[in-house]
């Protein structure tokens, strides 16, 4: 059969062409965007709400509100080598806890940048095969066979003769034909999109960092074994 | 999730996690090993604070399920 007659494979560009590429990769996305975008608003309004305390003055177009960081205490424990007798010099030393508290912005110690979309993975495969087979087989055998014989006699007075004889044939033929096509073809489009959170924004960063830094422990006073 | 802040004496990063912190464990700092805990009264404002956090967190889990 030739090469023509036969049906053509499917156009694997053809099959990719109607994919609605865009909305498959967007809406995930978009959808995943404004959920931050949400948690966001919410992120903050829990900072300043829980985390602020909210101070109003003025009114109307006056009104300004100042927010100030709610502070909690924190307390750090350590040892301390103290003589046991302050007032005399190379008097033996001994180990005493001492305990010291710090103010901590509240804001420091909530896990703030938890609360985003943390991972979005759209993954899209699409798998195009087309393939074409025939298979054709013809077998002709042919056979002939012919037998013949034949006997005469002949006889006068006491001569007499007899003949025989015999002819056969045998003729045989064979033809085989076997033909195999097959033709195939495939395409795999796969589409992969990532999106991760990123870090808090620097602002954020720099405030709670801020506050961090600015931590303040009370100091000990000099030559007196007391916790504070 | 842990939390860390600066050591108030040697400035090595101290991890806390802040729902055990509010239970009244103590925290030891790595290089000078300074121990930094809750005061007593700062718990209860911690606490509450920590619980509003954990119903934002859940409202994130449910968005992300329908994400």
């Amino acid at each position: 059969m030739a090469a023509t007659d036969q049906p053509d494979l499917v156009s694997m560009a053809e099959q990719f062409t109607g994919l609605p590429m865009d909305d498959l990769i967007s809406s995930p996305l978009m959808a995943a965007a404004k959920a931050n975008s949400m948690m966001a608003t919410t992120q903050t309004r829990f900072m300043l709400d829980t985390c602020f305390e909210a101070d109003e003055t003025g009114e109307g177009e006056n009104k300004k509100i100042t927010y100030k960081p709610i502070m909690i205490k924190m307390e750090l424990t350590r040892g301390v080598l103290i003589p046991k007798d302050p007032t005399k010099e190379d008097e033996k030393f001994e180990i005493q806890e001492t305990k010291t508290k710090f103010d901590l912005p509240i804001l420091t110690i909530i896990p703030l940048n938890s609360l985003a979309v943390d991972e979005v993975k759209i993954t899209f495969d699409m798998e195009v095969k087309s393939s074409y087979g025939e298979s054709t087989s013809k077998k002709r055998e042919e056979a002939l066979a012919g037998q013949a014989s034949w006997e005469a006699k002949v006889g006068y007075g006491p001569f007499s003769a007899s003949v025989k004889g015999s002819v056969s044939y045998d003729s045989k033929s064979m033809e085989s034909r076997d033909t195999h096509y097959e033709k195939s073809n495939s395409a795999q489009y796969s589409v992969l999109v990532h999106a991760s959170q990123i870090q808090l924004p620097k602002g954020v960063t720099t405030i709670i960092d801020a506050f961090a830094k600015a931590i303040d422990p009370i100091t000990m006073p000099v030559n007196t074994g007391t916790p504070s | 999730m842990n939390v860390q802040i600066a050591c108030p004496d040697c400035t090595t990063t101290i991890e806390l996690n802040p729902t055990k912190l509010i239970q009244g464990n103590r925290f030891t700092c790595s290089n000078c090993k300074l121990v930094v805990s809750l005061a007593e009264e700062s718990r209860s404002v911690v606490e509450e604070t920590l619980t509003e956090f954990q119903k934002i967190q859940t409202q994130k889990a449910r968005q992300n399920a329908l994400t």
